[in-house]
């Protein structure tokens, strides 16, 4: 579906790169064929998929806020100007649909996705490295990821955002503070503070 | 100019591999004098929870079902033509973007009229001398202009095209011209109240001097 969609465009009229076909495609968006748009769901579903996974841990949410965001990309691309790209735009939606999916939940039910019964584990790393059987290192690595994404959950929630948006995501400082619409100075105090807490929380296990 | 970066901001930097080796071994040295903002070991702490955040990362699945998305999603999104909010495209009307060329054009425009104005109605230097009379020789390429000034109470005669001066007048100054054969000469006479300019070598004879109006 999407080659011969690229295909069809591609025979009218000769492009010579991504963006050139991007800027034709959400021109055809606009005239209000949808087909046109799978090529945009389908190049940044697993992008925002792992962002969306990333901020939220939790299967049904995430799809629904890749679908929200795809939503909201299509309702808006009438005013897309391409002087953007739109996969770029798609990313800054995904975060704040992601995160106002996160903050409703919170709210509603004191919502905690990787919240476990019982008292966590006292682990050390070194004993992944010391253990000598590959499944039982796999498990006490799963155990400490599973520590570590605990107390990211403990972390306020734009320190966790900022945390999660520059090591998981790999943002630079510049794109953190465009995507949440702030300083870098903020971007910078948020990550140093997000940081330490989540070292102090993980102190025993590193 | 060098930008300025508080204490943790350094410690971010650093963590995140944006200092030199230089820098990095300073601010490590700064850390082992005053370790109140951060210390060697839980700067090696947090490397190493960065590494975890950064492999869980890596672990995230891949959507299961792509093709599923795109048909639910299909269902959900509203037929026609997006619509353009009326905020959208009066903020687009209003963006710097579509006025930049105008913009820009407008900007140039004032500049070319400003400039112009000023060039034609930039005040006209005051017109200190008069032409009262203006003889022409035998000779057609000879000729004299009397200008008269009554500020200066002073008359000048330009000659032109003559090839020695007044023998009673006083030389009083000389001016060469970027041409070696064209240049000017003022006699001045105290008794006759008279200042005479003879030009030498000026094919036009219509020069006259500055500000002289007839």
């Amino acid at each position: 579906m999407k080659k011969n969609l690229v295909k069809s465009i591609l025979r009218r009229t000769p492009v010579d790169s991504e963006e050139v076909l991007e800027k034709r495609l959400i021109d055809e968006c606009k005239k209000g064929h949808i087909d046109s748009y799978e090529y945009f769901v389908q190049k940044n579903q697993n992008l925002l998929y792992h962002l969306a996974m990333q901020i939220l841990r939790d299967e049904p949410l995430v799809q629904e806020a890749v679908q929200l965001t795809f939503i909201k990309g299509w309702r808006k691309i009438g005013g897309f100007k391409n002087n953007a790209r739109f996969s770029t735009w798609l990313y800054r939606q995904c975060v704040n649909v992601s995160w106002n999916l996160w903050h409703t939940r919170m709210r509603e039910r004191g919502y905690r996705p990787s919240e476990r019964n019982g008292e966590p584990p006292q682990l050390l790393l070194e004993q992944v490295l010391s253990s000598e059987s590959p499944l039982e290192r796999a498990l006490i690595h799963q155990e400490i990821h599973s520590l570590v994404l605990q107390a990211m959950d403990k972390l306020p929630a734009e320190q966790r955002l900022v945390l999660l948006l520059r090591e998981m995501q790999g943002l630079d400082y510049e794109e953190i503070a465009r995507t949440l619409k702030c300083r870098e100075g903020i971007v910078m105090s948020r990550l140093f503070h997000a940081r330490r807490k989540i070292r102090q929380l993980l102190e025993k296990i590193i | 100019m060098k930008k300025k970066f508080s204490a943790d901001e350094w410690i971010n930097l650093l963590l995140d591999g944006n200092l030199t080796e230089e820098q990095q071994r300073q601010l490590e040295a700064w850390l082992v004098m005053d370790p109140t903002v951060e210390t060697l070991t839980g700067l090696r702490q947090t490397k190493k929870l960065n590494k975890l955040l950064q492999d869980i990362a890596k672990q995230c699945p891949d959507v299961q079902n792509p093709d599923a998305l795109w048909l639910k999603l299909k269902e959900r999104l509203e037929p026609g033509p997006p619509k353009v909010s009326w905020n959208e495209r009066f903020l687009w009307w209003l963006s710097f973007d579509r006025w930049k060329f105008p913009t820009i054009a407008a900007m140039a425009l004032c500049v070319a009229v400003g400039l112009g104005v000023f060039w034609f109605l930039k005040p006209a230097a005051p017109s200190q001398f008069v032409e009262v009379d203006h003889v022409r020789g035998s000779d057609p390429s000879i000729s004299a202009t009397a200008y008269h000034s009554k500020s200066a109470n002073a008359t000048v005669v330009w000659v032109s095209g003559y090839e020695k001066g007044p023998s009673q007048f006083g030389q009083i100054w000389q001016v060469y011209s970027f041409r070696p054969d064209v240049f000017a000469t003022a006699y001045d006479s105290q008794e006759g109240n008279a200042t005479v300019i003879w030009v030498s070598g000026l094919d036009d004879q219509t020069e006259q001097p500055d500000g002289a109006s007839s």
